[in-house]
């Protein structure tokens, strides 16, 4: 198992695409921080424009420190890595058909169950050094770049705030979750590429889904609220911010706190049925499936 | 000799259209056993069921004594195969694809243990080229080094001539008989280069519309009463009238320009050259046609 498994990463970064990814998240994160260190007060005090005057006085490099741009980007990056892990998670099993490899694989002496679920964990390690990727350039980069100071979350009727010494753990268990989000999406990729013979299709419609699901989540409707959105898992992909949301007593934020963890629980768990949900799909079809290609 | 494959009633329907219908035979032990059929007869279905790739909508495969499905593992661990074209990972070199292909065997082999398997297929001076910069022929080379490479006692090759240049498949057919004759191998082939196959199969198994149609040794298929012969000379019409004064016109089957096609038993073969030689009838050649070609195009043909 453990060989099987070191050779399919092998295999997967020996193809340039993968590394298209990690170039992909390295640039897009460069360039906010590049924006933010020339332009970033700009972007505070609009950030803060809505907040009265409490924040006036406040140094706006306080502000924009390390922890708030890793903030930014997560907040503007997280809902596209789903697209990057639908490159190689889509391309796991269709990939193979599409290239004639699929048959070999299948007529070796190794249960197809076994085949998928090296794949799988194949795909879900890439993932994962996706993510690793983005908390080192994110994170920690940002953090060397704008050093570190209080988070100050802006919300829609609120603005949180924590100290310097109250964010590290948050970072961590919000990037545990978005782990968990987008194994989800790789799950589902993974799914789609297993009734595929050819890998753009599953790709394709993996994006599809998380765009379409997206706008979904992000739409204004009341009616939608209550009858769609709960049921999206993109919606629940969102629940990473739930570690930034604390709870204030006089106005004065709780240290340690989290304002609604059973709800960010909750999504977790609606993320990890999720993802069984599209592996028992996947594992049904793929053990019954004729391989033709 | 003990059966290495047994298929009884196997039968694949996909939808509305039956693939493989109530296929039944037996493949023995250090047999090179041809599997014979046109484009859409049923073969690589075939051949995909034996390597349970496809499941039969019903019947029963049985190799080494064993059920396939209920002893997959233990079967595909004696088994090489090469289906259709072998497509390889092109983005790896053939040590790469080769210890990948171990490892889905369960083997692992050092890097030494790997070239000198390469080196078998004459692959070794390319051992570390991507497959992508490899020709038709190396890949097929490349294939065969994957069906073998956990050393299998029975070898599926669906096709595995095809795309080759004349070398290439004189190497195929000489590896096929070294497997074989000299390993104890059993090696179950499909192709649609039948004179290939007449020259390596010891039996036959010819299949139409997924239906057998023939089986057994080659021997038994190639009547002897049956051998064509093409004889060319300066005039097929003056021969065919000189063979009319010998009795021999009624063993003519056609004759056209400088071409005469005959039949007969192939022992008459020499009598009949010493014959035209004695009437001192000017022959450039004789070639028989009495081949797979024919005997296959006769089954099919309705």
């Amino acid at each position: 198992m453990i060989s099987l498994l070191k050779i399919e990463i092998f295999k997967i970064f020996k193809r340039p695409r993968t590394y298209i990814a990690f170039a992909v998240i390295a640039l897009i994160i460069i360039l906010i921080q590049v924006a933010l260190k020339f332009g970033g007060e700009e972007y505070v005090g609009l950030m803060l424009s809505g907040m009265g005057d409490s924040f006036e006085k406040v140094p706006p490099e306080n502000i924009l420190n390390g922890y708030l741009v890793c903030f930014i980007i997560l907040n503007l990056l997280l809902i596209h890595v789903p697209i990057l892990v639908a490159l190689v998670a889509g391309d796991a099993i269709a990939g193979e058909a599409n290239m004639g490899t699929l048959r070999l694989l299948v007529s070796k002496p190794v249960s197809r169950a076994k085949l998928l679920f090296v794949k799988f964990t194949a795909s879900v390690i890439y993932t994962l050094l996706l993510l690793i990727w983005v908390a080192i350039l994110a994170l920690f980069v940002s953090i060397l770049v704008f050093g570190v100071n209080w988070l100050g979350v802006a919300r829609e009727l609120e603005f949180n705030v924590m100290e310097a010494n109250d964010v590290m753990w948050r970072y961590a268990l919000a990037f545990c979750f978005a782990a968990i989000g987008l194994i989800c999406v790789a799950s589902l990729a993974f799914m789609l590429s297993v009734f595929s013979d050819n890998s753009i299709g599953p790709i394709v419609a993996t994006v599809c889904v998380i765009i379409v699901f997206t706008i979904l989540t992000q739409m204004q409707i009341p009616f939608y609220d209550e009858t769609i959105k709960p049921y999206l898992f993109t919606t629940h992909m969102l629940g990473w911010k739930g570690f930034f949301y604390v709870k204030a007593v006089d106005g004065v934020t709780v240290k340690g706190s989290i304002e609604n963890l059973p709800a960010v629980l909750k999504s977790a768990a609606i993320l990890v049925l999720y993802t069984l949900g599209f592996l028992g799909i996947a594992f049904w079809y793929f053990n019954k499936k004729n391989i033709l290609s | 000799m003990s059966s290495i494959i047994e298929v009884r009633g196997l039968t694949k329907s996909f939808n509305e259209i039956t693939a493989v219908d109530d296929l039944s035979f037996t493949v023995n032990k250090k047999e090179v056993y041809g599997f014979l059929g046109q484009n859409g007869a049923g073969k690589s279905t075939t051949i995909r069921m034996l390597l349970s790739l496809i499941r039969p909508s019903s019947g029963n495969i049985k190799i080494f004594g064993l059920d396939l499905l209920s002893h997959r593992k233990k079967i595909l661990q004696r088994v090489g195969a090469i289906i259709e074209k072998p497509d390889l990972y092109k983005y790896l070199t053939a040590v790469e694809n080769l210890r990948f292909f171990a490892a889905m065997s369960g083997l692992k082999f050092d890097r030494n243990q790997l070239l000198a398997k390469l080196e078998k297929v004459g692959l070794l001076e390319r051992a570390d080229s991507k497959v992508k910069t490899y020709s038709q022929g190396m890949r097929q080379r490349l294939g065969i080094a994957v069906a073998l490479v956990n050393d299998p006692d029975l070898i599926i090759l669906d096709e595995p001539m095809n795309g080759l240049d004349p070398q290439g498949i004189a190497d195929v057919r000489q590896l096929i008989n070294h497997l074989s004759k000299d390993l104890g191998k059993t090696v179950f082939i499909s192709s649609h280069l039948l004179t290939e196959m007449e020259q390596v199969a010891d039996s036959l198994l010819i299949i139409h519309k997924g239906r057998k149609i023939a089986e057994g040794n080659m021997q038994q298929l190639l009547n002897p009463e049956q051998t064509k012969i093409e004889v060319e000379t300066n005039s097929a019409k003056d021969l065919e009238q000189k063979l009319q004064q010998t009795g021999w016109q009624n063993k003519i089957i056609s004759a056209n320009g400088r071409k005469i096609t005959m039949q007969m038993k192939k022992e008459e073969i020499p009598v009949f050259v010493q014959q035209m030689s004695e009437m001192k009838v000017n022959i450039y050649s004789i070639h028989t046609k009495n081949s797979l070609e024919d005997y296959f195009l006769s089954l099919t043909a309705h």
